[in-house]
């Protein structure tokens, strides 16, 4: 399903109002911390407690989320966000994908320390630091991970004041 | 003016992304997503045919 206008802004004002504790990875952490770039899904890491988790199914009801491509139509439970794996979702603001760990297996609190908090409309919302995302784009290596690197790079050495 | 670097990377896109808060940087995604959107809508719809014997 593509939703009719991805609204990913709904999706983090729902997590932080309900006190889910993320952190925002992928290219949507890059376009919040300022790279001139697109993508088409929202990428959190979560914390794997019971609490949290129960947290997250809360926001994944609010925004009818349910397994992205599957013709069933199955909405996550516990077990499947309590796990490690990638919870791939379709909801009614956009493409959600709840990670359980990313690169070889780094969960929620290996990632804390590279991450930091950002105000968004009044919110604290925890998102991966660029240094650190280049870095797992570069460990990661794929076509799509290799095409980000320039804009990551870019716009750190433009941040730090490193013209060309 | 672009200012592309060794990157290939136009800085001052970069610049303008940087003056905006991250909430804004959201709404510009947005923003750009539904175009694209409604641009492939317009691609998908089927042409009308111009031969009303066909559907008759």
């Amino acid at each position: 399903m593509e939703s009719e206008n991805p609204q990913y802004r709904k999706i983090l004002l729902r997590l932080a109002d309900e006190g889910v504790e993320v952190i925002v990875v992928g290219m949507a952490a890059a376009i919040l911390q300022g790279v001139p770039t697109s993508t088409w899904d929202l990428d959190v890491v979560h914390r794997r407690t019971a609490e949290n988790v129960e947290r997250l199914l809360r926001v994944i009801q609010d925004i009818d989320a349910v397994a992205r491509g599957d013709s069933r139509r199955l909405r996550p439970n516990e077990t499947h966000l309590i796990g490690p794996g990638h919870v791939l979702l379709e909801t009614k603001f956009g493409d959600f994908d709840c990670l359980g760990a990313i690169d070889g297996g780094r969960a929620f609190e290996d990632l804390l320390a590279s991450s930091v908090l950002i105000d968004f409309e009044g919110r604290p919302v925890r998102v991966l630091a660029l240094k650190e995302l280049l870095a797992v784009k570069r460990r990661a290596a794929r076509p799509k991970d290799l095409a980000a690197i320039p804009y990551i790079e870019s716009t750190i050495d433009e941040i730090e004041g490193r013209s060309d | 003016m672009p200012e592309i670097d060794s990157n290939g990377v136009d800085r001052s896109q970069i610049r303008r992304q940087l003056k905006l808060t991250p909430s804004e940087r959201l709404q510009a995604l947005e923003t750009f997503l539904s175009s694209v959107i409604q641009l492939r809508r317009g691609i998908r719809k089927p042409a009308v045919s111009q031969d009303s014997s066909s559907t008759r």
